[in-house]
C-alpha cells in the first residue's frame, strides 16, 4: 500500500453520481467518457442502488500473474499494479483474470489499461479527491477499518440501549 | 470624478432598483456608450465597477468600497 | 470536433425515416444547445395554429457542449414542445444519466415528429438507430418498462427515456422520466410523446466527449470540485434533498397549504427532508457528474403503504401531492401519492394542482358529489387522492375531466371565472410550490413573465433572494445591492429576475444543473465560461454567455407573442394579489403580506425591452439579437393585439 494509502470503497454511501469516473477519464485521456475511465460504476436505478467499482490493489495480484509479456506488474512502491502499453500485447488476460472487472482494453489502442492511484498527483487519485459523499477515500486501509468496526459498534449498543428503554 | 450632484445621487441611493436608470444616466453623460451600456446590464454590478474604475472615473479605494458597501457607495463616490 | 457531437437526429415515426443533419459553426455558436436547439426548432417547426398532439408537431431533446464532461453536473436533457397544457411554448429538464449517454452515442439533439402506427420504442446504439415495436411495453409505469427494454437489449447499463399510462393517454400534463425516477416534470410533453406511439428512447454510447484544453479543464473542473466541498447548499442538499427546504418554506409562509390559502402549517416538518432522512431514506442519489447529489430514493416501513418505494421526492414533488391538497399528517400518505404519479408519469406539481383545484371547487360549493362522480373531495381525503391519481392518469370518470388541466376542467364543468380563481395558473400552467407572498417577490415576478406558461420557478430560479444571503456579497457583485437577498421586498428584484433568468436559460443551453449555479451559487457566470471555453476552444465571453440566454428568452417569449399572449396575461394568480397572507404558525414571518406585481412590471418590461401595450419583445430588442426574422413574424400582429385588447379583452388560457 502506497504511503500507508490505499483507496477504501464505502459502498452505502455511493450516489452513482459518476463524478469518479468523469474526473479519472478527463485527468489521465483528456477526453470524458466511461470508456477511457479506470473505475466504474454501476446502478440498478429502479431499486435506488449504486455501487462503485474501483481497483482493490490486491497484493498477490491475478492480473500481473497472468501477463504473458510482463506488461502488468507490481509497483511495490507505489501499492498497485500497473501496466506498462510499450509491452503489452493486448491478449486481455489481466482484464478476464481480475475478479472485479476493473480492467478494460483502451478503444484507441487495444491495449489493457487500469488505475495508477493517479500517481504524482498531489492531491491524490481524482476519484477520491471528488467524490461528493465519501464512498471513495484515500486513507490508510486500517484506520478506515478501525474507524468502521467502532462505528458498527455504538450503532449496535445503540440499538440495545433502545431496546433495554423500550 | 464628479458626474452628478449630490442631490442626484442621494436620488438614486433612495431607488429600489436602480441599474437601468444609472446605466442611462452614465450614457447620458458619456461616461459610458452602448457597448458598454449593454455589457453592463449582462454582467452586473461588478462589471460597472470594474469600467469606472478602469476610465479612472473612480479611484481603486472607491471601487473596493463600491464593491463592499454597493450602489450607494458608487453614486456618493461619483458625486464627489 | 470538441465539446458538441455535431449533429442532430430527427426520427420521423410516420415514413420510418431517421436523418442526421450536421450542425453548423454558426448554429452552434448562435444557440450553444440543450434548450438554445430546442427553442429555434419548436419556434420554427411548431406553427401557431397547429395542435400540439398533431402528428406533424415536434418533441426535441437536448443536449449541449458540456454534457457528458466533468464540469459540475452534466447530465440534464431538455425536452420541449408545444404543450398541450398551455397551448404555447413548453419545456421540461430532467436530471439523471441519459443525456450524457446521449452524447457518447454521438448527438446534441433527438428531433421526433411524426406518428407511428403502433406503439414503438426507440433503440439508438451509437450510430445504429432502430425503431422498435413496443406493444408489449405499452400501459407499463416506466419502472417496468425500463427493466423490459433493458432484458431485451441485453445491457442492464443502457439509459432509457420513458413515458407512464398517462402519456399513453395523452393526459395534458403528462411528463417523461430517465433512470426510471428523473423527471422532465412541467408542460406535458409526455402526452405529446404518447400521442406519437412513442414509449420511450432506449440509448447506448460507447464514445466520448473531446476536449480541447484538458489541462484548463482539468484545472477549472478541479478548483469548483474544491469549492463544493464546503457550500453551504450542498452539504443542505446532499444532507436532506430539496426537503431541505421544507421548515424555511414553513417558517417564511411560502409552504403550500390548501390551494395556497396559507402558507405554514403547525405540522409541516412531519416530511421535512430532516424528517425523510431518519424514516424513508433508502438512498442518496446523484445525476451525472454532480457534486451535490441531492437525489433521494423513498422507501416506506410502516403503515399501510409499507413495502413502497420510488426515486425522489423533491420538494416540488411532494409538497403538491402532499400539503396543497391537505395532507400533512401522515407523511406516508405524501410518499405514496408522489410514487403515484411517478409511476403513472405525471406531473406531480399539476396533478397536485388540478386536485387542489377541485377540492376548493367542492369545498366552496362550486361542484358537487354529482360531478365528481361520488368521490368526496375533502382537503386531505387520502383515500379519495389515492383513487383519483390513477383515474386522472387513465382518463376514467372525474379523472378525465381533471386530464385537461386546471382551466379547461374549470370551462368543461362551466364554472366560470370564479372557477379559473382556484386553478391558480398564468397562462394556463399552475403554480409550484412556492407562495410568491413568501418566496418571493423575485420568483412572482418570474411566474408571471415565464416563457413556458407563466407560474414557473425554474425560468428564473432567482435564488439570490433565497439562498443568496448564504453567499455574503453576491447580490451586491451582481445587484449592486445586498438587499435583494430578502424574498419579501421588492428592491432590486426586476434586475434580479432579469439577470437570472438569462443566466438560467444559458445554463439550460450548456445543459448543466442550475442547482449548481443558482441555489448553490458555488459555480457562478464566469467559472461557466472557462469551462465551457476549455471543452470547445472556444473564445466565448461572459457578455456573449448572457446574451444567449437573452436571445433564447425572447424566442420563447415571441412565441407566445406569435399567439396572441402577451401583456394581458403577465399576471399571477389573483389570490396572491388580492388575499392577505393568513398566520399558519405563531413563527410565520410574512402574516399579512400580498404579492406586489404592478409595482415591479413596468421595470421588468424595461430591462427586457418589452413593447409597452403588448408585452411583445420589442423590434429593437429582437434586431440586437439576430433574431430578425422574428421582429418580421410579430410585425403585423402588434396592432393586432392592441384592437383585441380593446374589444374583447381577451385573455389566453390554453
Amino acid at each position: 500500500m502506497s504511503n500507508g494509502k490505499a483507496l477504501v470503497y464505502t459502498q452505502e454511501k455511493c450516489t452513482g453520481c459518476r463524478s469518479c469516473v468523469v474526473g479519472c477519464s478527463l485527468y489521465h485521456d483528456g477526453e470524458c467518457g466511461k470508456v477511457v475511465s479506470r473505475v466504474a460504476v454501476v446502478r440498478n436505478e429502479r431499486f435506488g442502488e449504486s455501487f462503485v467499482v474501483g481497483c482493490d490493489m490486491c497484493t498477490d495480484a491475478p492480473c500481473a500473474a497472468v501477463c504473458p509479456t510482463g506488461a502488468c506488474y507490481m509497483d511495490t512502491a507505489a501499492g498497485i499494479t500497473k501496466i506498462n502499453a510499450d509491452k503489452c500485447i493486448g491478449c486481455k488476460e489481466c482484464a478476464m483474470a481480475c475478479p472485479f472487472g476493473v480492467i478494460n482494453m483502451h478503444y484507441k489502442t487495444g491495449k489493457a489499461f487500469k488505475c495508477d492511484l493517479c500517481e504524482g498527483r498531489d492531491a491524490g487519485p481524482v476519484c477520491a479527491d471528488w467524490c461528493p459523499s465519501g464512498a471513495i477515500t484515500y486513507q490508510s486501509p486500517n484506520i478506515a477499518f478501525k474507524a468502521k468496526r467502532r462505528t458498527k459498534l455504538m450503532e449496535r449498543l445503540e440499538a440495545v440501549k433502545a431496546g433495554e428503554e423500550g | 470624478m464628479s458626474i452628478m450632484t449630490k442631490a442626484q445621487a442621494k436620488n438614486f441611493a433612495e431607488m429600489d432598483d436602480f441599474m437601468l436608470e444609472l446605466c442611462d444616466f452614465l450614457k447620458s453623460k458619456n461616461v459610458i456608450d452602448a457597448t458598454t451600456h449593454r455589457s453592463i446590464l449582462l454582467k452586473g454590478f461588478s462589471r460597472m465597477v470594474a469600467y469606472l474604475q478602469e476610465k479612472k472615473v473612480i479611484s481603486a479605494k472607491e471601487a473596493k468600497e463600491a464593491m463592499e458597501k454597493g450602489f450607494t457607495s458608487l453614486v456618493y463616490a461619483l458625486a464627489k | 470536433m470538441n465539446g458538441w457531437a455535431g449533429q442532430r437526429l430527427r426520427v420521423d415515426l410516420s415514413s420510418g425515416k431517421i436523418t442526421k443533419e450536421p450542425l453548423s459553426y454558426e448554429y452552434r455558436r448562435k444557440w450553444i444547445g440543450g434548450r438554445g436547439f430546442n427553442s429555434d426548432i419548436i419556434y420554427n417547426e411548431v406553427p401557431p395554429n397547429m395542435d400540439p398532439f398533431d402528428p406533424n408537431a415536434r418533441v426535441c431533446f437536448g443536449v449541449g457542449p458540456v454534457s457528458g464532461t466533468a464540469a459540475p453536473s452534466t447530465g440534464r436533457v431538455t425536452v420541449t414542445c408545444k404543450s398541450p397544457l398551455t397551448g404555447g411554448f413548453g419545456d421540461s429538464n430532467m436530471g439523471g444519466h441519459w443525456g450524457a449517454e446521449l452524447k457518447y452515442a454521438g448527438y446534441d439533439q433527438i428531433v421526433v415528429q411524426g406518428r407511428a402506427k403502433n406503439p414503438v420504442y426507440l433503440w439508438i446504439d451509437d450510430d445504429k438507430v432502430e425503431i422498435r415495436d413496443a406493444r408489449h411495453l405499452w400501459g407499463k409505469f416506466p419502472r417496468e418498462a425500463d427493466q423490459m427494454i433493458k432484458e431485451e437489449v441485453g445491457d442492464e447499463d443502457i439509459h432509457i427515456v420513458l413515458i407512464g399510462p398517462a402519456g399513453e393517454n395523452m393526459v395534458r400534463f403528462a411528463c417523461t422520466f430517465n433512470d426510471v425516477w428523473r423527471a422532465a416534470g412541467r408542460t406535458g410533453h409526455g402526452g405529446v410523446i404518447g400521442s406519437k406511439n412513442l414509449k420511450g428512447i432506449a440509448v447506448r454510447g460507447s464514445g466520448t466527449v473531446k476536449i480541447a484544453n484538458p489541462k484548463a479543464m482539468m484545472d477549472v473542473c478541479n478548483r469548483l470540485r474544491q469549492t463544493f466541498k464546503p457550500d453551504p447548499m450542498k452539504i443542505g442538499l446532499y444532507e436532506f434533498g430539496s426537503l431541505c427546504l421544507i421548515n424555511v418554506a414553513n417558517r417564511d409562509g411560502w409552504f403550500p397549504w390548501r390551494n395556497f390559502q396559507g402558507g405554514a402549517h403547525p405540522l409541516a416538518s412531519n416530511m421535512a427532508g430532516e424528517t425523510h432522512a431518519k424514516t424513508v431514506l433508502k438512498h442518496r442519489e446523484g445525476c451525472f457528474s454532480c457534486p451535490i447529489c441531492c437525489g433521494r430514493f423513498t422507501h416506506i416501513k410502516e403503515g399501510k403503504w409499507a413495502g413502497e418505494e420510488f426515486g425522489g421526492p423533491e420538494y416540488e414533488h411532494a409538497v403538491p401531492t402532499g400539503p396543497r391538497i391537505g395532507i400533512i399528517e401522515d407523511a406516508n400518505d405524501i410518499w405514496h401519492n408522489a410514487r403515484l404519479t411517478n409511476d403513472y408519469g405525471m406531473d406531480a406539481i399539476e396533478t397536485g394542482g388540478v386536485i387542489s383545484a377541485a377540492m376548493e371547487w367542492y369545498e366552496k360549493g362550486l361542484i358537487t358529489t354529482k360531478e365528481t362522480g361520488g368521490l368526496e373531495l375533502e382537503w386531505g381525503n387520502a383515500e379519495v387522492v389515492d383513487k383519483l391519481i390513477p383515474m386522472i392518469a387513465t382518463r376514467k370518470g372525474f379523472g378525465a375531466i381533471l386530464a385537461e388541466g386546471g382551466d379547461r376542467a374549470a370551462d368543461k364543468l362551466g364554472l366560470g371565472d370564479k372557477g379559473h380563481y382556484y386553478t391558480i395558473t398564468t397562462r394556463g400552467m399552475t403554480l409550484p410550490g412556492d407562495d410568491p407572498r413568501g418566496l418571493g417577490f423575485g420568483y412572482g415576478l418570474s411566474f408571471a413573465m415565464g416563457t413556458r406558461g407563466g407560474c414557473d420557478h425554474l425560468r428564473s430560479l432567482c435564488c439570490l433572494e433565497l439562498s443568496g444571503a448564504l453567499y455574503p456579497g453576491l447580490n451586491t457583485k451582481i445587484l449592486g445591492d445586498e438587499r435583494p437577498n430578502k424574498p419579501v421586498t421588492t428592491v432590486g428584484k426586476p434586475y434580479m429576475v432579469f439577470y437570472e433568468e438569462n443566466q438560467k436559460a444559458t445554463t439550460d443551453c450548456l445543459q448543466v444543473c442550475c442547482f449548481t449555479t443558482h441555489w448553490s451559487y458555488a459555480v457562478l457566470t464566469p467559472d461557466q465560461v472557462e469551462y465551457l471555453n476549455a471543452v470547445t476552444g472556444l473564445d466565448f465571453t461572459e457578455e456573449e454567455f448572457q446574451e444567449i440566454g437573452e436571445r433564447v428568452y425572447n424566442l420563447e417569449r415571441a412565441y407566445w407573442a406569435r399567439q396572441m399572449s402577451g401583456a394581458r396575461e403577465d399576471l399571477v394568480p389573483e389570490r396572491f394579489t388580492t388575499e392577505p397572507m393568513p398566520q399558519g404558525v405563531d413563527y410565520q414571518t410574512n402574516v399579512g403580506v400580498v404579492f406586489p406585481l404592478s409595482e415591479m412590471l413596468k421595470k421588468y418590461y424595461k430591462y427586457r425591452d418589452y413593447e409597452p401595450g403588448t408585452g411583445f419583445p420589442s423590434e429593437r430588442k429582437l434586431k440586437q439579437l439576430g433574431l430578425d426574422y422574428v421582429a418580421k413574424d410579430l410585425a403585423p400582429l402588434r396592432a393586432k393585439y392592441m384592437s383585441e385588447a380593446e374589444k374583447k379583452k381577451k385573455k389566453y388560457y390554453y
